[in-house]
């Protein structure tokens, strides 16, 4: 849905608009006055809100996403290869 | 040097009688003394940095390019540019930041180098606009509750990954460290030598592209 008409005094923004702030909204990041005008603008478009609810649910997917544990094998074998290498430059600076 | 003083005393690998190993104090609050210890040449204080930050340095290499193999040969160099660089860091900022740069660039040098001769049409999946501002394709379908679904299945993240690896390598960086590693963008932006608002512009279009990846999936429009 498009924007209804609003009072005077109320500043307008287009759903282009919106999508550029929307992070800012997210994180709490827009003055009072921004905050209120974006607000304003979801009262009325449908589009909006399904487009914030959408990018939302987007990071929250994201994030849900939990680490994999390194396995201890792949630890060991860097550590292996750093410390073999390790060795070799330090004696090279001892031997000059 | 001193690290030759180390080895004549005590021989290539035997540190056993340096007093930090007897330090039982949490690892941050040791990691000022363990960074000394690097800056000498001592190896049992590598060997502890590594073993506090491998897992950090081998998610994030292994994130941004994809394949055990390689973030294998990134963590390798980053550690032995951690042993020699380690004199040039003056704790201006937190040694994990510093880390984080080094991890990020090693990483981000390896894949610009893969991904050399790969086009993605990232614009495909952004939001389209018309003339006055409002959504092209419209109705904005809502599919956020199917999300939910789709995250219990293994298939979501297969998808997310195959999504964020079809992001500049930049922006990849960006997306990883935030959503994943859960840095703030001031960090991200001090390991990567991004502005803030770099950093917040790269983000969005990130996140606006696996949503349309998303939306895509769930066979809908991503605009």
């Amino acid at each position: 849905m498009g924007i209804k008409r609003s009072k005077k005094s109320e500043k307008v923004i287009t759903c282009k608009q919106v999508t550029q702030l929307i992070m800012d909204y997210i994180n709490n990041e827009l003055d009072a006055k921004a905050t209120k005008t974006f607000e304003l603008h979801l009262k009325d478009c449908n589009d909006c809100v399904a487009f914030l609810n959408t990018y939302k649910k987007t990071i929250g997917g994201v994030r849900s996403m939990k680490p994999e544990d390194v396995p201890q094998e792949i630890i060991e074998k860097v550590r292996h290869s750093i410390m073999k290498k390790l060795t070799i430059i330090t004696f090279i600076a001892y031997l000059c | 040097m001193n690290n030759l003083n180390l080895i004549d005393e005590k021989g290539l690998n035997d540190f056993s009688t340096l007093p930090h190993l007897y330090d039982k104090r949490p690892y941050k609050e040791r990691e000022a003394s363990l960074i000394e210890g690097v800056k000498a040449g001592d190896h049992s204080s590598f060997n502890e940095i590594f073993e506090e930050n491998f897992p950090m340095v081998y998610r994030l290499a292994h994130k941004l390019l994809g394949n055990s193999s390689e973030a294998e040969d990134v963590v390798q160099e980053v550690f032995l540019l951690v042993y020699r660089k380690t004199i040039t860091f003056e704790g201006k900022s937190d040694f994990s930041t510093w880390l984080y740069r080094l991890t990020a660039n090693t990483a981000l040098s390896r894949l610009r180098e893969i991904k050399k001769y790969k086009k993605v049409f990232v614009d495909e999946y952004l939001p389209q606009f018309n003339n006055d501002g409002h959504h092209k394709v419209r109705p904005v379908a809502d599919w956020s509750l199917q999300v939910d679904k789709l995250v219990s299945d293994k298939q979501f993240s297969g998808l997310i990954h195959e999504a964020i690896d079809q992001l500049k390598p930049l922006d990849k960086a960006v997306i990883v460290m935030s959503d994943l590693e859960e840095m703030t963008n001031r960090e991200i932006g001090n390991a990567l030598g991004l502005s803030l608002q770099a950093v917040k512009s790269r983000l969005h279009r990130a996140r606006l592209f696996l949503r349309g990846k998303l939306a895509v999936h769930l066979g809908y429009s991503p605009t």
